[in-house]
């Protein structure tokens, strides 16, 4: 085991140390090398920069490294050439901010702890010190390689957590072995308005004034830390608090706070904390902001937008509908529609207006800064994947200029994350992160045929995807984790199951209280439905949940407590 | 010596004593003397009333008092009958936060043949403090699951719950909701229909066997034979499945309403409606069908957020007017006796004066049948009344005189009597 | 059909109103119930930009004011409640006994509905207060009711007095003590926990001041929870004590003498009424409810009859709601004291404008019709202690916030924009509990057992 252990730690260090020759070598060395480093794209529309599209325009590429880009530059003879006439050439994206490779952790059960009221800082979530390298351990996870597909080059990513999860990096989507794709870093530092799970700080005001603590006593710690440097003489310790160290950047306005802002009320209480407090930040992931927008830009502060729109409202026959594009749906639906319309009533058609309201002013929230001379920048953190095109495209829809959305995309990201040198446009020097398309990316029917990162093609492999997409049936059978989600805080535990099919036994284990197993009772499974009550207590909570692949989604509802969202995943065998 | 450490032993007993316990009723011959007669069924006189053997044994001018009697002057005084709050848990609670003492809630999903008559505790402290704002008569109700049990309407003065009994007994039905339970409620639309038919389903089987266990029953009986088995669930549901008693059911939603209205009407049962904090939104529906309806508390916030803020209040007014019997309960426990001013507050938010107070009196009576007994000043009716200097629903009239089954019950309560010990406390401060 | 239409326009109109600012209008010939200086029958009162001008007979004022006639209808401050939990999104930071270090201000949530519904009981200002569940809790909020604005700060009353909410009894023993097994988990253990935080925050106090004059150089451990409480012990803080039963009261008294503090307002304080004449020699404030009692054993002898006991042992007293239901009709709350008590008119109407407007510190700003006070008024369509009255309109600054003539049904300004319309179902039962307790229930879930979920 130990020696294992230090087996590993040996790899990891000759991979850092050698990892600049991976470019060339991969990874099993009885796979085929790349022959050449060297491409050629041919007769491209370059969209070099927003607002800057050269027709006829060639890239040569070596090395990883754009060589020149220009209407008449000749194909070097070791060069793969791409033909991209009449397609379109775009730099890689820069996500402002996600948790692209690092894998979800599992669910781990929560530790009891003596005292709620002060509990170790790891289980608080006050983690400023860990790092991007240390979440992401020694593989990425395939959310880099999902993000990758999409067309971007470079994610910002912040480790995942609680309040304070930890330091970002800025890493290249390119490579799949985490020490080569660092591009930057520990460059801000990650914050949000998440509770720890029943211990301080459980709710978002106990969090907003951990914070406060913190950064006052980062202040003191470094200040007196300076002074112990100076003359130590008679003078104690410095602390040698590794959280209040990790924050001395902030204190010192050398590295910003990324704070995770969605809703208009975090906006308003990040921008308390950082008025009281003074460091540099940038609000993050913002979702509803607009109605802030003016103490917003007051404080001049870089904002990053949310990719994340609200469910879309299409206009069908003049009557909105839910965009739902399941197949089974549709026919239910279709013997419906046979019948006469019914006049909606006053109340529902008005509801029906504010709600269509309400969804306007997100997807239209871009157009507003942008109306604003805001310079944004997108982040995907709490985005799906698949709608991140469509919600840009739909963003465009409510005011959103192409220009500015292909800015929120590229250079200003590229700016933010100090980055510019290397990334945002297609030029002569900057990195090969780049992807072409068939149509302006823009364009609703546009399709990624290349994507160059790194120096290396990266085949768009959306068909592969779609095989993969479809989820088989897994085993019941096993340990699984469990998180359920209360309001300000959440529980978890584990559930055994047992058996198949009809013949299930299932018994659930809080963490609340490790080691009393609670039998499950009313067991059902209809395809991935699977329904159970446990009871503790003489208070009967009923389980109902949808299984899909190693995940489980549903909630538990507990008599007149109400219901709470539970959320799942099998645990590896 | 000794028989001044007597007294003063005594002494020192009563003041003991003094917060916990009101002063006895009195029984007897009361004549009550030129007073405002509300009586609900027959418009507002000025009058007398005579009190005896628990009724009202005349009213108009009674010139000769009977002998024995005692005479209440009442010039400038208002009569009401009694007020009756259609569903609460007087009784049954005694202390909110201390489950053994609540006797209302008893385990399982079908308990109809758990009778709240038997857990009424006569002695509860909130007795007292209810009757003293004219609420004579109130529905002791379980809760629970779907049939969670037989209400009892009480009166408020007894030393058995026999003897509070006022004649109607109901078997309760809490209809599957579709609504949320709670702010806290986060489950999913589709979990939401799930449950809710699940929950459908398991009336309608129970409903099955009911009305088979009905056949049984009546061939046996038809037969002359006698069962053998024990089941007292079902024997609970027999009269309403004979269509002999009402089934109580709780229904707040709009569309549980609407299918509450169809099952009913499908079961051919006989059924009171409680509840219906959303019959403003189903009013047509409501008064189709002919259903009687308990409505409360008036003071509640709507139950959408999107609804007006003032919509509860409205409720009962808006029903009563779409043609719907409408009664008024205010669903407590110890605050019973914010029951008139909740039918102030349906009053100032639109239902007639006279309304409400039927809601409050006769229209419980009928609802529950026994309005041959209660909910008016008749002649004959059983004696449930009281006596105030105003307007009973006006938050600062204060009621002088209360009669239950015709004893003289004392305007004390443990709030009085605390607040006649402590107003002016001796020793103050200073010792 | 055309009342939701025109319901729709006048929404937008309310919701576009913007936060902190001010109004000038002119309300002409009400019955003026000043509180502080008599009943003036037909008579005006002219706001200006947000503060009371004048008050008088035949006032008249430029073109930009709002006239409102208010022939017939009774006109009297804005209702304080001096005990809420609405528009706050936390309310317990329930993992420690003394949580000073939290502020519920930071958990403003301008978007509830509540507040919409407390204007249109004529409620303009609430304290919005942290919950019960330790023995110190956090700060809390005096808010106006500014509803309309999208901006936390723009509820915040100004310059308002630091209150802190502190807890004792039941609560902060069922949560720690019997939860957790953590002192407190009796009396006496409340008590203890006082005494110790207060004395560690001298000694807080002391350690910074010799820091800050050189005396020592390594700096203590900064702690927002010992410098609320070294605030508290410098009097710049207004304690707010949810409280029961008499010996209780007693308690904290002697504990705050001790430590030299003596700003001091109970809330609940059911058994204040065997106590009225220690409290009134304190100078402590009571501010408890009309009616409520029996929810839980220590208040189970309790009287309605408290306020009127305290009111006439010289305690300043208020009527809270502590439920965003009561708060609807505060007016209907302070008017049971005329059945419980017998107090008059004015008493009355005291005990939810002027009373815990004192309570909160902020008695020379809000609370009665005087000249220079806030434009803060609600208008009754009858006299406001009838149960038969109607709020007609609120004002805040000088600012309609609610008009019954322009009410729109649907008062929310935050909609989901993937709600679903029937989503919105409250269980009426499970709404009404009051919210001292809030999100301490969902610390209970597989953890404590259900009679937990109980009352304030």
């Amino acid at each position: 085991m130990i020696i294992e252990t230090s087996c590993k730690r040996l790899l990891w260090m000759v991979i850092a140390i050698f990892g600049c020759f991976q470019f060339a070598v991969s990874q099993n060395s009885n796979d085929a090398k790349e022959v050449t480093t060297t491409y050629y794209v041919k007769n491209a529309f370059v969209v070099q920069k927003p607002g800057t599209t050269l027709s006829n325009t060639s890239i040569l590429i070596k090395d990883g490294m754009i060589k020149s880009v220009g209407p008449n530059i000749s194909i070097p003879f070791d060069a793969e050439v791409i033909d991209a006439d009449s397609m379109y050439v775009y730099a890689g994206f820069i996500d402002a901010c996600s948790h692209a490779g690092i894998a979800k952790k599992e669910n781990k059960e929560r530790p009891r702890v003596d005292n709620p009221g002060s509990p170790p800082k790891d289980l608080a979530g006050i983690t400023p010190q860990y790092t991007v390298r240390e979440a992401i351990g020694e593989k990425l996870d395939k959310s880099m390689k999902d993000i990758r597909e999409l067309g971007f080059g470079f994610v910002h990513v912040v480790p995942r957590g609680r309040m304070l999860p930890g330091q970002g990096s800025v890493l290249s989507t390119g490579n799949l072995k985490p020490a080569q794709s660092i591009l930057k870093e520990n460059v801000s530092e990650f914050a949000q308005f998440k509770p720890a799970r029943g211990m301080f700080p459980a709710t978002t005001i106990g969090v907003m004034s951990q914070f406060r603590d913190l950064i006052k006593n980062a202040k003191y710690s470094n200040d007196y830390k300076k002074s112990y440097a100076l003359n130590p003489k008679g003078l104690d310790r410095p602390s040698q608090s590794e959280e209040l160290a990790a924050l001395y950047p902030v204190v010192e306005n050398k590295m910003p706070v990324f704070f995770y802002a969605p809703k208009v009320k975090d906006v308003n209480r990040a921008l308390i904390l950082q008025k009281e407090l003074g460091y540099d930040m940038v609000l993050t992931g913002v979702r509803q902001g607009w109605p802030l927008m003016t103490s917003m830009a007051a404080t001049r502060n870089p904002i990053v937008l949310s990719l994340n729109l609200p469910e879309e409202i299409k206009e069908k026959d003049g009557k909105e509908e839910e965009s739902k594009s399941d197949p089974k749906d549709e026919k239910k639906k279709k013997p419906k529609k046979k019948k006469p319309e019914k006049e909606e009533d006053p109340e529902t058609k008005m509801l029906k207006e504010k709600k269509k309201k309400s969804h306007d002013q997100y997807v239209s929230q871009a157009a507003m800064f942008e109306k604003e001379n805001f310079k944004f920048s997108f982040s995907t953190l709490d985005t799906k994947l698949k709608d991140v095109k469509n919600n840009i495209l739909r963003m465009i829809k409510g005011g959103l200029s192409e220009d500015a959305a292909l800015s929120a995309l590229t250079t200003n990201p590229a700016s933010l994350l100090g980055i510019s040198s290397m990334a945002g446009t297609i030029e002569q020097g900057k990195i090969a992160n780049i992807f072409i398309t068939d149509k302006p990316y823009f364009d609703e029917k546009s399709k990624i045929k290349y994507l160059i990162i790194d120096g290396a093609v990266k085949q768009n492999n959306e068909e592969k995807k779609k095989k993969s997409g479809d989820g088989e049936a897994t085993e019941l059978a096993g340990v699984w984790s469990y998180e359920v989600e209360i309001p300000g805080q959440s529980q978890s535990g584990s559930i055994n199951i047992e058996g198949s099919g009809d013949d299930l036994t299932i018994s659930l284990d809080s963490s609340e209280e490790p080691g009393e197993f609670m039998e499950a009772t009313n067991v059902s499974l209809d395809g991935d439905s699977l329904s159970f009550d446990v009871t503790d207590d003489g208070i009967t909570y009923s389980i109902s949940v949808v299984i899909d692949g190693t995940s489980m989604d549903g909630n538990v509802s507990v008599g007149e407590f109400g219901s709470f969202p539970m959320t799942g995943s099998k645990k590896p065998e | 010596m000794k028989i001044i450490n007597i007294i003063i032993t005594t002494l020192f007993m009563t003041c003991v004593l003094q917060a916990q316990m009101v002063s006895k009723s009195q029984s007897g011959t009361f004549l009550l003397k030129n007073a405002t007669l509300h009586t609900v069924s027959n418009g507002t006189t000025v009058g007398d009333i005579l009190i005896k053997d628990g009724k009202i044994a005349d009213m108009g001018t009674i010139t000769q008092a009977e002998a024995g009697s005692t005479t209440i002057e009442l010039t400038g005084m208002h009569v009401y009958p009694g007020m009756i709050d259609g569903g609460t848990k007087l009784g049954l609670s005694e202390v909110g936060s201390v489950s053994l003492t609540q006797d209302y809630r008893e385990l399982g999903d079908f308990t109809p043949h758990m009778q709240a008559l038997t857990a009424v505790n006569p002695n509860s402290v909130s007795i007292p403090v209810t009757r003293t704002n004219g609420v004579t008569t109130v529905i002791a109700k379980t809760e629970g699951g779907l049939f969670p049990g037989t209400a009892a309407l009480i009166n408020l003065h007894g030393y058995t719950p026999q003897q509070m009994y006022a004649g109607f007994k109901g078997v309760q039905m809490n209809f599957p909701a579709t609504g949320r339970r709670g702010r806290w409620d986060r489950r999913k639309d589709e979990d939401i229909k799930k449950d809710s038919e699940k929950a459908l389903k398991k009336l309608n089987d129970i409903w099955k066997k009911a009305v088979q266990y009905a056949k049984i029953d009546s061939a046996a009986t038809a037969s002359g034979k006698k069962r053998d088995d024990y089941n007292p669930q079902m024997d609970a549901l027999l009269p309403i499945v004979n269509g002999t008693a009402p089934l109580m059911i709780e229904v707040n939603k709009d569309k549980d309403i609407k299918a509450a209205i169809k099952w009913v009407e499908k079961n051919k049962i006989k059924a009171i409606f409680t509840g219906v904090s959303e019959g403003y939104r189903v009013t047509e529906e409501l008064a189709a069908a002919g259903v009687s309806v308990i409505t409360g508390p008036v003071l509640s916030i709507p139950g959408r957020s999107s609804a007006s803020y003032d919509i509860a209040y409205k409720n009962a007014g808006i029903m009563q007017k779409a043609g719907i019997k409408v009664a008024i309960r205010t669903n407590e426990t110890e605050n019973v006796r914010n029951l008139p001013f909740n039918a102030g507050f349906a009053v100032a938010y639109g239902m007639g004066v006279e309304e409400a107070l039927k809601a409050v009196t006769i229209i419980p009576a009928e609802i529950f049948g026994v309005d041959d007994q209660l909910g008016s000043l008749d002649k004959g009716k059983v004696a449930n009344l009281f006596v105030c200097d105003g307007d009973p629903f006006e938050t600062k009239t204060q009621i002088e005189y209360l009669f239950i089954a015709g004893y003289k019950v004392p305007i004390e309560s443990r709030h009085t009597l605390l607040y006649d010990e402590f107003l002016k406390r001796d020793p103050g401060v200073d010792r | 059909m055309k009342k939701y239409i025109i319901s729709l326009c006048t929404m937008m109109v309310a919701v576009m109103a913007i936060g902190q600012e001010t109004g000038s209008i002119l309300i002409k010939n009400g019955t003026v119930l000043t509180i502080t200086n008599g009943v003036k029958e037909n008579t005006d009162v002219l706001i200006k930009n947000g503060k009371i001008e004048k008050i008088g007979k035949d006032l008249s004022a430029d073109r930009s004011t709002q006239v409102i006639d208010a022939k017939g209808q009774y006109v009297m401050p804005g209702i304080v409640d001096a005990h809420s939990h609405i528009a706050l999104e936390t309310v317990n930071e329930a993992t420690n006994p003394v949580t000073s270090e939290v502020f519920v201000g930071d958990g403003i949530d301008p978007q509830d509905v509540g507040i919409y519904r407390a204007l249109a009981g004529g409620v303009t200002i609430s304290h919005a207060m942290h919950g019960s569940a330790n023995a110190i809790g956090g700060e809390c909020e005096t808010i106006k009711h500014r509803y309309g604005a999208w901006d936390p700060d723009d509820l915040r009353m100004a310059n308002a007095p630091r209150t802190i909410k502190f807890a004792l009894g039941e609560n902060p023993i069922r949560v720690h003590g019997e939860g957790r097994n953590i002192t407190p988990n009796t009396r006496m253990g409340v008590e203890q926990v006082f005494r110790s935080a207060f004395s560690e925050a001298q000694l807080y106090k002391k350690a910074w001041a010799d820091f800050n004059s050189k005396k020592t150089k390594t700096p203590p451990t900064y702690s927002r929870r010992m410098e609320t409480l070294v605030d508290i012990l410098d009097g710049e803080i207004i304690i707010h004590c949810h409280s029961y039963r008499a010996d209780e009261l007693l308690m904290l008294m002697n504990v705050l003498e001790d430590y030299g503090v003596s700003r001091l307002c109970f809330q609940h304080v059911n058994e204040g009424f065997k106590v009225a004449p220690e409290l009134a020699e304190f100078g402590a404030g009571a501010s408890v409810f009309s009616d409520w009692w029996a929810y839980k054993f220590e208040v189970y002898y309790s009287t309605a009859y408290n306020a009127a006991i305290l009111v006439k042992n010289g305690v300043v007293t208020s009527i809270n709601s502590d439920s965003g239901e009561l708060i609807r009709h505060l007016y209907h709350e302070a008017a049971k004291t005329q059945r419980y008590g017998n107090l008059t008119d004015n008493e009355a109407l005291r005990l939810i404008t002027i009373n815990p407007a004192i309570q909160l510190g902020i008695g020379d700003r809000v609370g009665s019709i005087e000249k220079g006070k806030d434009g803060d008024i609600a208008i009754f369509s009858g006299h406001p202690l009838s149960v038969y009255t109607i709020p007609q309109m609120t004002i805040v600054d000088g600012i309609v916030r609610f008009d019954i003539n322009n009410d729109a049904q649907d008062m929310r300004i935050d909609i989901d924009p993937e709600e679903k319309f029937d989503d919105t179902f409250i269980n009426l039962h499970a709404e009404d509990e009051e919210r001292c307790m809030q999100d301490v229930y969902s610390e209970l879930f597989l953890g404590e057992s259900a009679h937990s979920h109980s009352h304030h």
